[in-house]
């Protein structure tokens, strides 16, 4: 089946199938395609399918349609094209069957007889032996320099693949460790990474020849580890009595360390520790080798720091890429925690002061009536002291309560739930909430509603929120403006199929290089008192809803939000339940009998 | 000239800037008030308040010239400046400045500025002796 997959976008890791004979994609709830982008169209193109592959139309979108970073109008699609809609990048994968047809007709196979192929087989082999291809020869038939050359190429083609197979550290640097004992013949080894904070090293695997007790301690000469790390180079010690530059510190005598190899683990930056293995020959040994105590050959020394170095690619990139990862992480956190402690802040600074001229009208009262003479006047203004302390903090409790409200709606990971409602009444609703506060601030508030304006499915206590927030900021922006006034008004575009609401102020506009930037959270051009968090809730409810919020502004002449909701009409099972106490006449008729046509 | 100590309130919140109002008129000073630190410094200059109250947030200028500014006129006319901020910022700019960190108390704030207007007042009448 043919599919398409978001590789980049808000939508990324989303998959669509492709089952019918047409798709849509597009911002809106009706696509089958839908993308949460803004800047793909509602209705931005189609996949057409025509046999055994899509055709993919461009609907007259607004930015295009790309394919392979090709603009495109129309065009079949073959399996690995990246399409591009908005910000959204989309991979196809056509059908199975299609590749294959394909290729049947580029490849032939014929039956044996009457071809004219006279080919035989002269080789064969099996799956596993091709795999061990590089493994060195059993059968001395070919020279043994050959032979440890293909061991060596063995052993580093399996370090590339251990390398590129895994992210986590502590199994890589194990298996490293087992093949090293595959293909040297050493009695104990570690692999030790160097602590980011410390710089000490840490052994992380450790390990015993088989045979060998594994409960014994490893002991490693500090004077290698030292000299490997802080040279960056990697030893071969054998014998260490012979070897002068081990002649001041005694500890590999000690230890009867006979031959060992300590490599550096260099990465691109900087030494991440070392791999170090050794092997002890006793005397008896020694004897049955009739002399030939090297086990460790500085072929092994130089392929070590081969492999060395490639492990240490490896724990380079897993722990910058974690670090990344968690300084991104980090650095969200703190602005967040950062933005969010500076707004609680100054709403406690609001509740401070209110309850501080709380306190002291309460004081004045209690004085009053204390007083052998009664004294209206002052009783008066000790009440006027309450009422005006009252009053900030009622103030502050709303703003922290539409902060939370802000912090849950922007949190969540919510679907809208739709319900019959109108418009017109929720935004009403805003206006009412917000004459005070239009008031005090001395902004005219205006309410246009459409009359036409149909019930409508979507969720209206989030778009109550969304709503808010934009008149809210409208207010406050007209706020310095002598006579600022807002308007808020809605329509309804039936062609469109969309509901739209228009905040309009007078307010001192933005300046483009700031309409970018409105919609980022915790950016407030309000100073102190906003939270940034305001049009960032109300985007996401009206995308959560397939619509969008646009902005236009002047500077200096206002700006008008336009909060575009894509119409959901209600369907009959869900229309409000009027049709129940319809006249007992028309009780026969089935319930939809009368409703549009678009139902059936 | 009257003889009552007047205080310049700069600081961005409205609400702020009523309460502190109401508080020291309560404490019988005279309050002046600039919602953003770019008026601020003018309105010292003309005004010659006793004490300033500058909310560091109110500025909003470009690498903080307008506290620089005031800062300047403050100390030219060694008027002493209580600087309400989140974190402590060197005060350099604001050589009479004395730092009250957010979010503070209104009554010892209160003793802090009639300390400083006593000390002014007490100054400016004994001159006019």
């Amino acid at each position: 089946m043919a599919s398409l997959f978001v590789i980049q976008g808000s939508d990324q890791g989303t998959r669509f199938q492709l089952e019918e004979s047409v798709h849509t994609v597009g911002r809106t709830q009706n696509n089958s395609i839908r993308l949460h982008d803004t800047e793909v169209s509602r209705a931005h193109a189609e996949l057409v399918r025509r046999g055994d592959l899509y055709v993919l139309h461009d609907l007259g979108s607004s930015n295009g349609t790309y394919v392979n970073g090709q603009p495109t109008t129309e065009r079949e699609l073959v399996s690995g094209d990246q399409l591009q809609f908005g910000k959204s990048l989309l991979l196809y994968t056509g059908f199975v069957e299609n590749a294959y047809e394909d290729l049947a007709d580029k490849v032939d196979i014929v039956p044996r007889s009457g071809s004219h192929d006279n080919s035989r087989i002269v080789a064969a082999l099996s799956q596993a032996e091709g795999s061990e291809w590089l493994m060195p020869d059993a059968d001395s038939s070919s020279s043994p320099w050959l032979a440890r050359a293909r061991g060596n190429l063995q052993i580093m083609y399996r370090t590339a693949l251990a390398v590129s197979h895994t992210m986590d550290i502590d199994q890589l640097l194990a298996r490293i460790m087992e093949m090293i004992f595959d293909w040297v013949d050493a009695d104990r080894g570690c692999i030790m990474l160097k602590d980011a904070e410390t710089g000490k090293l840490v052994p992380k695997v450790r390990r015993h020849r088989r045979g060998l007790r594994t409960d014994e301690k490893i002991t490693i000469s500090k004077t290698i580890l030292d000299y490997v790390v802080d040279r960056n180079e990697g030893v071969l010690t054998s014998d260490a009595r012979d070897d002068e530059r081990w002649d001041p510190a005694q500890s590999i005598v000690k230890m009867g360390v006979r031959e060992a190899i300590c490599v550096p683990m260099q990465g691109r930056y900087d030494v991440v520790g070392v791999i170090y293995i050794d092997t002890s020959i006793t005397p008896q040994r020694m004897l049955a080798n009739q002399g030939k105590a090297n086990q460790f050959t500085e072929e092994h020394l130089r392929l070590m720091i081969a492999i060395a170095h490639q492990a240490a690619l490896a724990v380079e990139d897993t722990s910058y890429y974690k670090a990344l990862v968690q300084a991104e992480r980090l650095a969200a956190v703190g602005q967040t925690i950062a933005s969010l402690s500076h707004h609680i802040k100054n709403i406690l600074q609001g509740v401070r002061g209110g309850s501080y001229l709380i306190e002291l009208g309460l004081g004045d009262h209690d004085r009053t009536a204390d007083a052998a003479e009664p004294d209206d006047q002052a009783a008066a203004k000790a009440v006027d002291t309450i009422r005006k302390g009252w009053n900030i903090v009622e103030r502050n409790q709303e703003r922290i309560s539409t902060l939370v409200m802000d912090m849950l709606t922007f949190s969540k990971e919510r679907e809208p739930e739709p319900q019959a409602s109108n418009l017109n009444e929720v935004a009403a609703d805003v206006v009412e909430l917000l004459k005070s506060r239009a008031e005090q601030s001395g902004v005219q508030l205006v309410w246009r509603p459409s009359e036409a304006m149909p019930t409508l499915m979507f969720d209206p206590e989030a778009m109550h929120r969304a709503i808010l927030n934009v008149v809210t900021n409208a207010i406050d922006a007209c706020e310095d403006v002598p006579e600022g006034q807002v308007t808020v008004s809605t329509e309804y575009d039936t062609r469109g199929k969309l509901a739209r609401l228009f905040v309009q102020d007078n307010g001192p506009g933005i300046a483009p290089d700031d309409l970018e930037a409105i919609f980022n959270v915790f950016v407030s051009r309000k100073g102190g008192r906003g939270t940034g968090l305001g049009l960032p809730v109300s985007r996401k409810i009206l995308q959560e809803h397939g619509g969008e919020i646009l902005v236009e502004s002047q500077p200096g002449a206002g700006s008008r939000f336009t909060l575009e909701l894509p119409a959901s009409p209600v369907s009959v099972e869900k229309e409000p339940p009027e049709r129940m106490t319809q006249p007992v006449a028309s009780a026969d008729l089935p319930a939809n009998a009368h409703s549009d046509s678009s139902v059936h | 000239m009257s003889c009552k100590a007047r205080v310049l309130i700069i600081d961005a919140s409205d609400e702020a800037r009523d309460v502190l109002r109401m508080l020291l008129e309560r404490q019988g000073a005279e309050t002046l008030e600039a919602g953003e630190a770019r008026q601020a410094s003018e309105i010292a200059r003309r005004e010659q308040p006793d004490v300033i109250v500058f909310d560091a947030e109110s500025d909003r200028s470009p690498s903080n010239q307008a506290t620089v500014d005031l800062g300047r006129t403050a100390s030219r006319s060694a008027i002493p400046i209580v600087v309400l901020g989140t974190a402590k910022r060197p005060l350099s700019p604001l050589p009479t400045g004395q730092f009250v960190s957010k979010p503070y108390h209104y009554a010892p704030l209160i003793r802090r500025i009639e300390e400083l207007l006593g000390k002014r007042v007490g100054m400016r009448s004994g001159k006019a002796d």
